[in-house]
């Protein structure tokens, strides 16, 4: 019997298969447990806040064997925490292209539990946003929604396209929903994990609050912004210091780009930017001036 | 393959016009079950002689009416009843109904498109799912489906239309139902209950 239905099921079936693969359940002392997903040889992430602070956690591999993993590396920004075994042949597994991805399109959430073995649910992609920040300070580099029921022990799987390769990895977002950490974003924390065991965030030792710049401070400043971000406190010895910075310091611009929202100057202090130079432009005394800073990381 | 990312919405209507025939055809196996009470569930039709297969927990009365999907009204009897393994099995005064054939759940698969019928809130009705794990256990399988109360009793069909199970809970927003081996043994035991009492 040939049916466009049976066909459909069948490559539903056929996309979870291949995707399983590389799906791992985590297994805790008595609990049911969440998922992992294999991002190379002998690597697999999850959702860092199920891990709960432990620094080892127990896996049953897609074959069926039970081994020890190590945690490499969490970040709580993306809650994405790198996790290291030993076993052969355990390979990443195909990435979506995440600019091919629309609203519509069919996803599975992928996960695995040490008695049913591989678990789906079914939905679709419901809207996808820009990327943003968590409150936590990670980077997330697109916003996915989803209409998909999230089961118990969805957290660390995977979400996969109706071909069964990678979108990203699903963890717990406000109200029950599901956040989808994509696959972008946890190759760049992962890569980072691995190498330092943890993500390092640009420090520059200022504590800021946005302030109006009235119509008057525009004109005789000649700056034509409405708002900055006014220096609260200048940490002693750090980078904010060392330039010259003072608190009462007016925060303009920052690269270039005018900062009016503390969450403005926190995206130029991501990762990459620790130890880069900061340029940045400031009112002080009515007057606009430039500086340069050069960014620390922030102590853990 | 194609390089596009998804190729199901472009044949996203022959599966909706499936799903819609197939269904059609499987109303035929599944009744409406009422009590004495104003709350109702559903069953499936097990053999063309009038053999019914439900929950436990629909078939909690002693005067029982099955309404089949040609709007027939009959009076149903409780031939036997297992609470713990919430199954029940009832017996209408019918001939040439429509039984469904039992799937093979051995070489079901995680994520298999699986849908339900029944009579959620009285009206029937039918959702489409898919199979949230490969079943592995003997009594229960789990689907990723939409139900409500009065889905109980009805049937859980793959693709093809065949009998994977009867819907029975849910928990955590997850469907559980009970497979058709255990139904097919429920059904076996009291066939041969049955067998032995004649034979005395």
């Amino acid at each position: 019997m040939s049916s466009t239905l049976i066909d459909f099921s069948n490559s539903l079936a056929d996309a979870v298969e291949r995707a399983g693969k590389s799906v791992v359940a985590i297994v805790e002392g008595g609990q049911t447990g969440v998922s992992g997903t294999i991002w190379g040889e002998g690597v697999a992430v999850t959702a860092a806040h199920t891990l709960r602070g432990r620094d080892e956690a127990s896996l049953v591999l897609p074959s069926g064997d039970t081994t020890t993993a190590k945690v490499a590396g969490r970040d709580p920004g993306t809650d994405i925490a790198a996790l290291r075994f030993s076993a052969s042949g355990t390979g990443k597994a195909q990435l979506t292209p995440l600019q091919d991805l629309k609203v519509g399109h069919v996803v599975l959430a992928i996960g695995r539990r040490p008695k049913s073995g591989v678990t789906a649910s079914y939905g679709i992609i419901s809207a996808i946003g820009e990327g943003f920040r968590t409150w936590s300070g990670g980077r997330i580099d697109v916003g996915l929604r989803l209409d998909l029921s999230p089961y118990r022990g969805f957290s660390g799987g995977t979400l996969i396209d109706s071909q069964g390769r990678v979108i990203g990895i699903n963890t717990s977002g406000p109200h029950r929903s599901i956040l989808t950490i994509p696959n972008t974003t946890v190759d760049r924390v992962v890569t980072q994990l691995l190498e330092k065991g943890h993500i390092a965030r640009g420090y520059i030792g200022v504590g800021v609050q946005p302030v109006e710049i009235g119509e008057a401070m525009q004109r005789s400043a000649g700056v034509k912004q409405d708002a900055g971000l006014l220096l609260l406190m200048v940490s002693a010895g750090g980078p904010a210091e060392k330039a010259g910075l003072l608190v009462g310091d007016i925060l303009l611009t920052v690269n270039g780009a005018a900062v009016s929202d503390p969450r403005d100057l926190q995206a130029a202090l991501d990762s990459e930017s620790v130890g880069k130079q900061l340029k940045v432009t400031i009112l002080r005394g009515g007057k606009p001036s430039e500086m340069t800073l050069t960014i620390a990381e922030r102590g853990r | 393959m194609a390089a596009t990312v998804n190729r199901i919405p472009a044949i996203g209507i022959s599966v909706g016009q499936e799903v819609s025939v197939l269904a059609e055809r499987l109303r035929k196996s599944v009744v409406r079950i009422g009590g004495e009470g104003p709350g109702s569930g559903s069953g499936v039709i097990w053999s063309a002689d009038g053999l019914i297969v439900t929950n436990a927990h629909v078939a909690n009365a002693e005067r029982l009416r099955a309404e089949l999907a040609d709007g027939r009204r009959l009076e149903a009897q409780l031939v036997a009843r297992d609470p713990r393994r919430d199954l029940a099995l009832l017996k209408v005064n019918a001939s040439g109904l429509v039984a469904l054939a039992a799937c093979d759940l051995s070489s079901l698969r995680a994520g298999e498109s699986v849908l339900a019928l029944g009579y959620p809130m009285g009206s029937d009705a039918v959702t489409v799912g898919i199979l949230h794990a490969a079943p592995r256990d003997a009594h229960w399988l789990t689907a990723d489906i939409r139900v409500a109360p009065g889905n109980s009793g009805g049937p859980l069909c793959d693709a093809q239309g065949r009998l994977v199970g009867i819907n029975t809970m849910v928990v955590d927003g997850l469907t559980l139902a009970i497979t058709v081996r255990a139904i097919e043994r429920f059904v076996a035991r009291h066939l041969d209950r049955e067998a032995q009492a004649a034979a005395v």
